[in-house]
């Protein structure tokens, strides 16, 4: 090949700094997928990207909030703890959620990863910064976004349904359809949390939820793979349990 | 036997699978064809001039708006991607006649203060499907409205009211919806995220008290703004009220709005319904209660209601009144809150 044609490529391609954001498999379905290269530039700019291992605590209830995450990998529960020092579980966040954002100075509960775990860390004031700057990109992040007020949300739903077998049908095709909305495979579902983090968030004992687990397998509605993957068997009578009929 | 009984019900339900399949596959290359006209077809003088004569004759019906052209969203080089998610870069996207009528209003009527707006039209099983590009010379009160026109640089109508040019560009994913009983739960995390310690039973109470049946003349309710999703990102109380100098105001207060990517335009959605919602109750004025239940750090909120319009007007007074003591001279513990964070007006 001669150095005329090598010369003429690189015009072609000009060289990036390669990006974390580039080789990012969460991009697609995070707030970043529908950025323009320059928008997504100026994000990476203020960025960290940090890896955490299983039940580090990403944040403390009270601790000054400081950063906004979007998670890219792995799974993050959030939680607060009641007077009784009690832990109530208020939501999941997986990859293409964002957590941390709040009202206040300082984180309203905490957040721990469940599994091997990869953030990108925004400094808030910078954030802030720079969706003042771009409106675009501020009205891009919230169409996009989903975050642990929606996953609280969900929560709410959840106990408002009545029999321990309804919110455990309905939590585990709602990890469907969240998997589904973030481009994983909706059937099986992984449940990457313990049985014991359910029971918390479904206001359930463990001992329950691993009942309800087994009568719903012996039903045959649900085969369990493995401890975190439940297949659907019957993806319509579980709706319907769901529902409450 | 059973399996004969089955193969009778199974037959008519194939033929009309395959009927229906049939139907979906003429449709489709109907659509192929329209497809190809359009994108080889520019809109011609005559046209044009008749398109103009039709919005005249809807600007004289009391319309806001006219649809110049409605098409198949496969026109657009995207898809119509750029115009579901109000990219800036839409008018880029157009084909054929499409791109036509954009450059005929960019170089006649776009000085003249009228704005271009293309709509997503439907959603058949939720993709984007024909897109409607609309003529607006009113001022933007609804909230279905893209406005495209994002660079705002010219035209009397932006420069009016900058905020609103950017709440319309949410509209496809931000819904006003009012609070039901059903959703008094579901709204919770966000009043808990807005007032920690908060409880549960106060909330419920509160909407069950604001939701409580009334004269249908007079309404009061809970208004949210959601996303496509159906989560709730903000909401406020709402009540028409009679008042003496106005007749009929529209009064929101309770407003909460957390602290998310995009809590201007949520905001803005938030005062566009309140807006709407005022109109159709035939009230003449709005007035939008900030402080107490939002932190006095809150000076994007106040801004983005001056943009939209309001001023301050009135002050308000609070005092906490003691179950115990009963104090007759009063002037003691009662607090003035002065503007900025009085009541808004429009």
């Amino acid at each position: 090949m001669s150095r005329f044609s090598l010369a003429a490529r690189a015009g072609a391609h000009p060289v990036h700094l390669v990006s974390p954001c580039d080789t990012c498999k969460a991009r697609e379905f995070s707030a970043c997928a529908p950025l323009t290269a320059e928008e997504q530039k100026r994000l990476a700019a203020i960025m960290r990207t940090v890896d955490v291992e299983p039940h580090y605590t990403i944040f403390n209830e009270d601790d000054p909030a400081e950063f906004v995450y979007n998670v890219t990998a792995g799974t993050v529960k959030v939680y607060k703890l009641l007077g009784d020092g009690r832990r109530q579980i208020t939501g999941f966040l997986f990859a293409g959620d964002f957590l941390g954002l709040t009202h206040n100075e300082s984180y309203a509960y905490s957040a721990e990863a469940l599994a091997p775990t990869t953030l990108c860390r925004f400094p808030r004031r910078k954030l802030e910064a720079l969706l003042d700057e771009m409106p675009n990109l501020e009205q891009r992040l919230l169409a996009m976004a989903s975050h642990e007020l929606a996953a609280a949300q969900d929560q709410m739903v959840l106990l408002g349904r009545k029999s321990a077998r309804e919110r455990v049908v309905s939590f585990i095709l709602m990890l469907s359809n969240s998997a589904a909305r973030h481009g994983r495979p909706s059937d099986p579902v992984f449940l990457p949390m313990s049985r014991s983090d359910i029971a918390d968030y479904l206001g359930l004992t463990v001992e329950t939820v691993s009942r309800t687990l087994t009568r719903l397998r012996k039903q045959g509605l649900i085969e369990l793979l493995d401890e975190k993957q439940v297949r659907l068997s019957k993806q319509y009578e579980l709706r319907e349990i769901a529902e409450g009929f | 036997m059973a399996a004969d009984f089955r193969n009778l019900v199974a037959d008519p339900e194939h033929l009309e699978i395959e009927h229906r399949e049939e139907a979906r596959r003429a449709a489709a290359a109907g659509r192929r064809q329209r497809v190809n006209e359009l994108i080889e077809h520019h809109v011609s003088d005559e046209n044009w001039r008749v398109l103009l004569y039709r919005a005249r004759e809807a600007a004289e019906h009391s319309q806001n708006e006219f649809m110049l052209f409605r098409f198949p969203n496969q026109i657009c080089s995207d898809g119509g991607r750029a115009i579901n998610v109000a990219g800036p870069d839409w008018p880029a996207t157009l084909r054929g006649e499409g791109a036509g009528i954009y450059l005929r209003w960019e170089r006649d009527l776009r000085a003249r203060g009228f704005h271009l707006a293309a709509r997503v039209l439907e959603f058949p099983g939720g993709m984007p499907d024909d897109i409607g590009l609309f003529l607006i010379w009113g001022e933007c009160g609804g909230v279905a409205i893209i406005d495209l026109d994002q660079s705002g640089r010219d035209g009397p109508w932006v420069e009016f009211d900058p905020a609103k040019s950017r709440a319309p560009a949410m509209a496809d994913t931000l819904t006003p919806r009012f609070l039901d009983r059903r959703s008094i739960d579901k709204a919770y995390p966000l009043v808990r995220n807005t007032m920690p310690g908060m409880t549960v039973d106060r909330w419920a109470r509160f909407v069950r008290s604001q939701l409580a049946a009334r004269s249908p003349d007079w309404p009061r309710g809970m208004m949210t703004i959601q996303n496509a999703a159906g989560y709730i990102l903000a909401l406020f109380a709402f009540e028409v009220r009679y008042d003496l100098h106005e007749n009929r105001i529209f009064h929101m207060d309770h407003i909460m709005i957390p602290n998310l990517p995009g809590r201007g335009t949520i905001w803005a959605s938030a005062i566009d319904s309140a807006e709407q919602l005022a109109k159709m109750n035939g009230c003449r004025a709005i007035r939008a209660e900030l402080g107490g239940d939002l932190e006095c750090s809150d000076e994007d909120l106040l801004i983005s209601l001056e943009r939209s319009g309001y001023s301050s007007a009135g002050v308000r007074a609070f005092k906490r009144l003691d179950a115990g003591s009963s104090s007759a001279d009063g002037d003691s513990s009662g607090t003035v809150a002065r503007s900025p964070q009085g009541i808004y007006h429009a």
